[in-house]
């Protein structure tokens, strides 16, 4: 049976930051040469930035009963002849639509962020020449690379809302941080750094008395996939990545204080995990291979998996992650994206419901 | 107020801003000084069961053969309340970890009137198909299953138990515990919306996949965590001569035996500040 050294597999992608920077220790260390978890901050941390906030307007009602969107204002539209493969401007005459798909889906690229509505599939009446047609939103980011992001309705009561981030989900990244949480530091009033920000006055900006989430790694397919063969049986390529040093520790507390998060990339911005679910477009279609802007685009996938094989195997003993819809069909850029806690909460309180 | 401040660069030559740390740009999560109200971790026992046999749908008899009257429903259950302590209503979500039972059960009666009561027994069936499913978090007011490959799918878990199965071929559970929702009101589809309000009988997202057990909400005032039930009612008629043969199917979920940390984390500036 293989046996597979899983803090190898932290440590491959490791970025190296180097030395420089802005360390801050906690009260009583020299921040020169203390340890980590002896840090107030350390700017070499892969924290949880907001970096910006992308309204995204009106996005419209969806009634799936009756099949009607409400108005979506700012949409533009695109369509694909897929007959002859090429982007066109408008829907050519005598097209009968056959399908509809609402995607209502954010994908995220370099520069750009696009919310795609929904999609309509056309052909002429011998079927002889097939057009799609995409509605969407287009907006600017302009960071200059693929942010980590999530919704507004996902932390708060605001709708419609993407909030981006300070973490590149485009390359790989491991950090190396201790594997145990760490008790919670004494809270400090006048202690550390502490910027204003670009969002107001009500919104402080890099602060060291600020408790971040980190980033534990962002794993690529393209580097960081592994076969899953079971004595010798090859079943299939998975996202792997484990936090857990001893297998016992992996089995006794599985992904307690871990956030998973897995974003399938497309070249296309509309090419998202709804469309290729429903309308089988794979990557490396020729309507992938139509370069949008500056691709690849990146967009949320729903579910996350997790491995736990035969217990003989060692993948009974640690996590992988895969894009269920995906995992026959692995690409180069889909992520997977970990976050932790680097600290325990101070406070537990027993509920019984 | 462009070029005040200070940023690290992710050391490759010629790089613009990469996202190391910028001094402008706020840290998403608790603020170190108020960490003991808004860095939380409640342990819940889940101890409720659900009966099956009481489900009301409000359904009414078939008043024809092969006619079929169903109805499914999801609910919130309000399960625990905690003011949060802050004068405005802060951002946050929760972290599930740990392990859902997720616990369907179901009860049949099936009952005749006229002709010959060979044709249809009168019985009454109850059963309870449980599996423990682990959880995996992500940064959403929900709970997300995970799949398993070598146990449940949390999607499909149906009741597969034989005596749901001995009878009427047209019998069946669809999906065990959920039906995928038709309708979403505004949001954005996926599984990134919240279950916002109090409405004990709401629509959850479309997200294939997302069955969430459990989810919090932030009020203005309170961390609410949430119970999600799914309650199914179907009741078929089959005739047969002068024999009219009912099937009455109730089913609804629950938590059951979970052990579940949510772990709160607020942050101590809105999403409002932000926009």
């Amino acid at each position: 049976m293989a046996v597979l050294d899983f803090s190898k597999v932290n440590k491959k992608n490791t970025k190296n930051r180097g030395d420089y920077g802005v360390r801050v220790a906690r009260p009583g260390f020299d921040a020169g040469y203390c340890a980590q978890n002896q840090l107030l901050f350390n700017s070499n941390w892969p924290i949880l930035q907001i970096c910006k906030v992308v309204d995204l307007g009106d996005v419209g009602i969806l009634d799936e009963d009756t099949g009607m969107i409400g108005p979506v204002d700012g949409v533009e539209y695109k369509y694909y002849d897929q007959t002859n493969d090429e982007w066109i401007d408008e829907l050519p005459a005598g097209m009968n639509r056959t399908g509809y798909v609402y995607m209502r889906d954010i994908s995220i690229g370099r520069q750009y962020l696009y919310y795609s509505v929904d999609a309509k599939g056309y052909t002429n009446n011998d079927y002889t020449r097939r057009v799609w047609e995409f509605r969407y939103k287009k907006i600017r980011h302009g960071l200059g690379y693929v942010p980590f992001f999530f919704m507004s309705e996902e932390v708060s009561a605001v709708q419609n809302h993407v909030v981006l981030t300070s973490i590149d989900i485009s390359k790989d990244v491991d950090y190396p941080y201790t594997e145990a949480a760490l008790p919670m530091l004494n809270p400090t009033t006048d202690y550390g750094i502490k910027s204003a920000s670009a969002f107001g006055k009500n919104v402080p900006g890099l602060s060291s008395n600020m408790f971040s989430k980190l980033v534990q790694c962002v794993k690529k397919t393209g580097s960081s996939q592994w076969d899953i063969n079971i004595d010798g049986v090859h079943t299939e390529k998975v996202l792997c990545w484990s936090p857990f040093s001893k297998a016992a520790d992996a089995k006794a507390g599985v992904i307690s204080n871990f956030e998973a998060f897995t974003f399938s990339a497309y070249n296309c911005p509309f090419l998202t995990s709804d469309l290729a679910t429903t309308w089988y477009f794979t990557k490396g279609d020729a309507i992938d291979n139509k370069m949008f802007d500056d691709g690849p685009y990146y967009s949320r996938d729903i579910v996350v998996r997790l491995l736990a094989l035969a217990e003989t195997s060692f993948y009974s003993d640690a996590m992988a992650y895969t894009n269920l819809y995906q995992a026959a069909r692995l690409y180069d850029d889909a992520s997977l994206v970990i976050l932790r806690s680097p600290m325990v909460s101070p406070e537990y309180e027993e509920v019984i419901i | 107020m462009s070029d005040y401040g200070f940023a690290t660069y992710d050391g490759t030559p010629h790089s613009r801003l990469k996202g190391v740390v910028n001094s402008k740009w706020p840290i998403f999560g608790p603020k170190y000084t108020d960490i003991s109200r808004c860095y939380k971790t409640f342990h819940l026992s889940d101890t409720t069961t659900n009966v099956a046999s009481i489900v009301d749908l409000g359904l009414t008899e078939p008043t024809s053969n092969h006619q079929v009257v169903d109805a499914y429903r999801y609910y919130k259950e309000e399960v625990f309340r905690t003011p949060h302590g802050y004068s405005k209503r802060p951002m946050g979500y929760a972290i599930f970890t740990g392990n859902v039972v997720k616990n369907v059960r179901g009860w049949i009666n099936q009952y005749h009137t006229g002709g010959d009561p060979a044709y249809g027994g009168d019985f009454t069936l109850n059963g309870v198909h449980s599996a423990t499913i682990p959880v995996v978090s992500s940064m959403q007011k929900q709970m997300q299953t995970a799949y398993t490959s070598s146990g449940y799918d949390p999607r499909a878990l149906t009741l597969t138990d034989s005596f749901f199965t001995i009878y009427d071929g047209s019998t069946y559970f669809p999906d065990g515990d959920i039906k995928v929702p038709t309708a979403v009101v505004s949001s954005v589809k996926k599984n990134y919306g919240m279950y916002d309000g109090n409405d004990p009988d709401y629509v959850p997202m479309p997200g294939e996949g997302v069955r969430p057990p459990y989810s919090v909400e932030i009020t203005d005032t309170d961390i609410v965590i949430y119970r999600h039930v799914y309650k199914l009612e179907y009741w078929t008629r089959t005739d047969s001569g002068s024999t009219r043969v009912y099937d009455l199917i109730k089913g609804v979920t629950d938590t059951a035996g979970s052990e579940v940390d949510a772990t709160v984390i607020l942050c101590p500036y809105t999403m409002e500040d932000l926009i």
